[in-house]
Order: structure tokens, then sequence, then C-alpha cells
């Protein structure tokens, strides 16, 4: 009599335990998202005891032929690590997608799958200056002291298309020297230096 | 400064601020990751080590300092505080909100239990002590005096004439100031011990409603480890994630 209660008790565990085991939505960490709303079980995804592979991914996805995708699909093709990148139960409106770069093969462009916001001023080696792991760019890097690509990204300022201060420029600054050519607007490194140095007129004689 | 009630109180505190932290830094994926299967199973093994005292006490039969209650304290916290965060503050499936929930529940009965149950218990003592101390006093006393002749001198209670008749060893006549005063000493000393057995009654009733709470305790421990067995068998069959 005195072990009823006890027994009972043990015995409500056990089935409730083994009740909860045989629940699929018991163990759910969280609602698919809308994409996969329409599996029909846990087993659609899942094999049991080894759990969800890229193999049960590509039952569905299929990207032996990635010419139909757009370009920044298409390296899908050689990725087989979905779960790398794409993990579910997050809830139906929550984004299963979270890109992994370390995965990417090296020859692939940045500007592939990546809008430029350069606009191509820096070129196409964006590794250069942009992290795979974080796309932040620990400080501004200025190109070369010796670079003569400075109207890439510097416009001149207005006054420097005046023609009468641009007379200045030429008669106060280059007094005795021979002019080969015209002084262009877009040679700066003429006149101005570049980082580390100042941007001020250090080679010229004087100021105007 | 740190002596073992000093540690026990900081390991609480830890465990309550965890559980604070559950509500403020919510982090899903957490608990999947190799670093959060690592904290899960370390506090499991760590609760599973919290067994060794139940084990020693009842069916060793080890009891008081052969089987001090503390470590059975210290692991029952440090346990739970891993599983805390290996549960990456996320509520979602029903066998792993069901398995924190007891957890939760085991740990604030054994807090509880532990500072309430030790207060009660030693007031108990204590009253009990006081009592058989009273108790010496009052037969010490009633040796030196006619309990019957106090009664019937003191007006106390409706004695009978020959229950006087019979126990008395002094009569009105023989009564003078000491012997007053012995009977007032005598009756102050039973009403002390009336006092002191009406409370030892009031702690034992809440003695015995503490070894229902140690009941609820250990049902409610069964239920965890039941939980946690779910849990751990349905992580591995729909797969683990980090392998």
């Amino acid at each position: 009599m005195k072990k009823i209660v006890p027994v009972t008790s043990l015995l409500l565990v056990v089935g409730f335990s083994v009740w909860l085991f045989l629940n699929d939505k018991a163990a759910e960490p969280g609602a698919l998202s809308h994409s996969h709303a329409d599996a029909h079980d846990c087993e659609t995804c899942h094999v049991p005891w080894k759990g969800v592979s890229a193999e049960m991914c590509l039952q569905c996805h299929e990207f032996t032929d990635v010419t139909n995708l757009s370009p920044e699909l298409r390296f899908h093709e050689t990725e087989q690590y979905c779960l790398r990148c794409h993990q579910e139960h997050r809830g139906a409106t929550a984004k299963i997608s979270q890109m992994d770069h370390t995965l990417l093969n090296g020859d692939l462009l940045c500007s592939q799958c990546h809008l430029d916001r350069h606009k191509g001023l820096f070129g196409q080696q964006c590794r250069e200056c942009h992290g795979i792991t974080t796309w932040k760019v620990q400080g501004f890097r200025h190109p070369p002291e010796d670079g003569r690509n400075c109207s890439r990204c510097h416009k001149a300022p207005r006054s420097h298309y005046d023609e009468h201060f641009w007379g200045l420029i030429e008669n106060d600054h280059f007094q005795g020297q021979t002019q080969t050519k015209p002084i262009e607007v877009k040679e700066c490194w003429l006149c101005h230096n570049a980082p580390p140095h100042s941007w001020r007129h250090r080679k010229m004689e004087q100021k105007l | 400064m740190f002596n073992e009630n000093n540690i026990t109180a900081l390991i609480a505190v830890f465990f309550v601020a965890l559980v604070l932290g559950f509500f403020i830094f919510p982090s899903q994926p957490f608990c999947g990751s190799p670093a959060g299967h690592f904290l899960g199973i370390a506090g499991t093994i760590i609760m599973l080590l919290t067994l060794i005292y139940p084990f020693r006490k009842r069916v060793q039969g080890k009891k008081g300092k052969k089987n001090p209650i503390n470590t059975h304290i210290y692991y029952g916290l440090i346990g739970p505080s891993l599983v805390v965060v290996h549960s990456g503050h996320d509520f979602s499936s029903l066998i792993g909100n069901l398995t924190f929930l007891s957890m939760l529940l085991v740990v604030l009965s054994g807090i509880v239990g532990k500072f309430l149950f030790k207060r009660v218990n030693r007031t108990l003592r204590d009253e009990k002590d006081d009592l058989a101390a009273l108790k010496r006093l009052f037969r010490k006393r009633k040796d030196e005096t006619a309990v019957l002749g106090c009664r019937l001198y003191l007006g106390l209670e409706n004695a009978e004439p020959q229950e006087a008749a019979a126990g008395s060893v002094f009569s009105f006549q023989d009564t003078d100031e000491v012997a007053e005063e012995r009977c007032r000493e005598l009756v102050d000393i039973a009403r002390s011990m009336a006092e002191r057995e009406h409370a030892i009654e009031a702690f034992t009733a809440t003695k015995n409603l503490f070894s229902r709470w140690t009941r609820m305790h250990i049902y409610l421990t069964v239920f965890l480890f039941a939980m946690i067995l779910v849990h751990i068998l349905t992580t591995v069959y729909y797969g683990l994630r980090w392998i």
C-alpha cells in the first residue's frame, strides 16, 4: 500500500517520457521556415539516429546544372555543405541562410554576388581590403604615395577649373620652368602629396 | 570569508543571475553548437554526481558527517548553472522546456529545503534540549515539594480532597513563605515546559511538512532525469548538428 504512490508516479513518468519521445512535435526546436513548411514529418529531412545531411537536401534541391541560376547562386554547383550556411527551425519568417565565405572557391570574384559600391574605382581585388569573415575594413588604407590614379576617387575643386586660378598656378608655381605640355587638372601629384604625407601643396615653392 | 555557507550562497546567486540572463540574452543556435553541447554534457554529468548523496544515504545507510550534504548542494548548483548556459537562453521545444523547468524546480526546492529545513531542524533541537533541562529541574523541585499540597495551596486546580490527603506532606497549617515560593517556582517551570512542548509540536509538524517537501524534491528529481534522458535520446535521434 505504501509503495502505490511511488510506483504509480514512476509508471506515469515512464509513460509520459515514452509519449514525449514518440511525439515529433515535442522535440521540435522551433517552427520551420515558410520554404519548408510543407515537410510531411521530421524524417523528410532527418535520418533517424544520423540527422540531416547534404544528401537529404539534394533530394529536393538540385545543383547539377547551374546555368539557369542567377550568378550569385552558381557557386552551389561545387559547394555541398548545405548545413554550414542553411539552418532551419528558426521560426516561420526567419532567414535560414547565413553565408560562410570561408567555404567558397578562391577563384570566385566578389563582384559576382556583391554590388560594387566603389563603382569599379578600387578594382576587383576586394580581399586586399575586405576580410572573408567580416566585410568591415580595418581602417582606411590609401594607395601608395607614387600612385597616379588620384582622379579615380578624388574630384578637383571647382576652383581648379577656373582659368584665372589656373593661370596663377602656372605662372607662379612653374616660373622659369619650361612646360612641354599643358598641365592637366587630373595630374594632382604634380602639386599635391599623397598620404601618409599631407595633401597640402608641399611640392609648391609658395602658396597661392 | 569563503566558508561553506558563503560559497553556497554565492553559487545560488550565480544561478539566479543566470536565470535572469535567460530572459535578457536569447541566443537560439548556441545550444546545438559544439560549445553548447559540451556545457550540456558537463552539466548533466555534474548533476548525475548529486545522486551520490542519496545513494550513500538511502542504500548504504550513511548519515550525518559520514555523508555530508554540501557536495550534493555544490553539484546541484554548478551542474544546472552550466545547463542554463547550454540552453542558450532559448525556450523552443517542449522537451527542452520541460527539462529546464523541472531542473529549475529541483534546484529551487533544494535551495528552500537547504535553508529552511536546516533552520527548523536547529530550532527543534534547541527546544528539545530546553525541555529536557526543564524536565530535570521540575523533577528535582518536585522531589523537594509536595505537589498535591501545592495544588490545594495555590488553588490552581480542582484537586480532589482524597488526592490531597494521600500525597500531601504538608498541610495548610504547615505552609510558610518558603513552601509558597517553591510551589510558585514549580508552577512556573511547568508553564515553561508546556510552552516548549507546544513549540516542539509546531516545529515537529513543520518538520513533517518538510519531509513531504523532501519527497517532492525526490519526485521532481526522478522527473528531471527522465526528461534529461528523453532530451538526450531525441537530440541523438534527430541528429547532432556538430557531427
